[in-house]
């Protein structure tokens, strides 16, 4: 089928989905749902697109939503929330967690995207993912660090960094952010880069951003600015 | 909780930045900006940045070294879509010691093309209109990162008509400051009210300024009484209660 966006009324329809699940009481979406025009408008494209992206996989999910966005020749992709809701409808079954035979959506910002508001923009599974991936495609080597995992688990570090928009928009701060916690001989994530330390990374930052200018420092001059506490993932490639 | 400038960072005033908006740009803002920072002296080979930003979108201008007025003219902000609630900072910086910040201003607002500033800016609650529909609900209190925008769903009309309404100045507003006022209380705040450009203290100087004192800055203190007097100041300012009761008898209600 045809890839769509949703409409005021797919969006709602999909809130009242979403909302049935995580009360108990599931209340199933119309099998002609993501075709259907009162719920979708149409875009054009092909469905089976989105079912070759590679969900285990967030970095190649989002290489796959970049090369869907262009194909489809979406302008303004970013603010787009129907297309990347209705992307969410589609590949509900397989993003969705579940206990036993139950879905467990969890919070709607994870399906309903929302440009306007940085604070739940970050938790959306694809659209975050893609916007990062966009922004900062020409460091794709340095992008695993923030984009390892499965789509539908992003993890401690990517929840403390992309929630920054000042840290997540600056490309030295990928570069900052890989240089402390990726193991390049091991190829993934340093131990204990996971826990406390992204929460307590971004913290500092923000402090340092009273005084310094990010955008205007490399990677390496960001991470030298770091306290004792981050010298176990300093010069440990 | 005291903050510290240890760094010899210069606050750069409002009054020496100017953005201003042309009013003759097409799909994207298009603006005019002049500094005139030579009272500060921050050195020659220092680079002057502006940033513009707004929830999601972010964008940075090289202004150039520093000169005593630093001007430049028709920045198109490609990466927005209007001029709404936009905001600049700009910053003075040492590129070649690290990227140390020389000076900085925060929340520049722009002028229009007659020179006068949005009245939504100057308001210490500006006021969206937007779709709700996700929230369920038909008004909520918007955090960004240092500010606080109270959203009215667009479907209860245009900004300017909810925010002139009996029932949003007699119900909506007041609920709205009495939650911005506890998270302000809440969180960690300055108790020497010394960064006029923060938003805890923009609220606590305002509660001050319609006589309602300052918060207690004791851990324990919950300020149940700062927050009731400052409400009950405010209303007593807007004056709504008896339009409102009037309002009630004239259509019998009551």
């Amino acid at each position: 089928m045809k890839i769509g966006r949703l409409r005021d009324k797919g969006v709602e329809r999909f809130i009242r989905f979403l909302d049935g699940h995580r009360s108990g009481v599931p209340q199933d979406l119309p099998n002609d749902f993501l075709s259907n025009n009162t719920f979708v408008e149409p875009i054009g494209g092909d469905s089976d697109w989105l079912n070759e992206l590679d969900l285990g996989n967030r970095l190649s999910a989002a290489k796959g939503l970049h090369e869907i966005v262009l194909k489809l020749n979406l302008t303004s992709a970013e603010k787009d929330s129907g297309f990347w809701s209705w992307c969410s409808v589609f590949l509900f079954d397989r993003l969705c967690k579940t206990s036993g035979s139950s879905f467990k959506p969890g919070e709607l910002p994870i399906w309903i995207a929302e440009p306007d508001n940085y604070r739940r923009y970050y938790r959306h599974y694809l659209a975050s993912i893609w916007s990062v991936y966009a922004a900062h495609k020409d460091r794709e080597d340095k992008l695993k660090v923030l984009l390892n995992g499965p789509v539908n688990t992003p993890g401690e570090l990517w929840a403390q960094v992309a929630a920054t928009e000042t840290l997540i928009t600056n490309p030295s701060m990928i570069d900052a952010v890989y240089g402390l916690y990726w193991d390049e001989a091991k190829h993934e994530r340093k131990k204990g880069s996971g826990g406390n330390s992204p929460r307590r990374l971004t913290k500092v930052l923000k402090q340092f951003d009273k005084t310094y200018d990010f955008f205007s420092m490399s990677g390496d001059e960001i991470i030298a600015l770091l306290p004792a506490e981050f010298d176990r993932f300093k010069n440990t490639q | 909780m005291k903050r510290f400038n240890f760094t010899g960072r210069k606050k750069i005033l409002k009054d020496d930045v100017k953005v201003k908006l042309r009013d003759d740009f097409g799909h994207s803002p298009v603006v005019d900006v002049r500094l005139d920072i030579s009272e500060y002296e921050f050195p020659g080979q220092a680079k002057v940045i502006l940033e513009a930003e707004h929830k999601t979108r972010f964008m940075r201008i090289d202004l150039g070294l520093v000169h005593p007025v630093v001007m430049l003219n028709g920045i198109v902000l490609d990466r927005f879509d209007d001029a709404e609630n936009l905001q600049f900072r700009i910053k003075v910086v040492d590129v070649e010691n690290g990227g140390l910040l020389f000076g900085i201003a925060n929340k520049i607002k722009p002028y229009d093309k007659d020179d006068n500033l949005d009245t939504n800016s100057k308001s210490i609650l500006p006021v969206e209109s937007k779709d709700l529909t996700s929230y369920g609900v038909l008004w909520r209190i918007d955090w960004g990162n240092d500010s606080v925008v109270l959203q009215v769903d667009r479907e209860l009309g245009s900004k300017d008509q909810v925010v002139r309404s009996l029932t949003f100045k007699s119900f909506i507003f007041p609920a709205a400051v009495h939650l911005i006022l506890r998270k302000i209380v809440n969180d960690r705040w300055d108790s020497d009210l010394s960064d006029t450009d923060e938003l805890q203290t923009q609220w606590i100087l305002f509660a001050q300024q319609l006589g309602a004192g300052l918060p207690d800055p004791s851990e324990d203190a919950d300020n149940d009484d700062w927050i009731e007097s400052t409400i009950r100041l405010f209303m007593q300012k807007l004056n709504v209660r008896n339009k409102l009761l009037e309002d009630v008898m004239e259509r019998g209600l009551k």
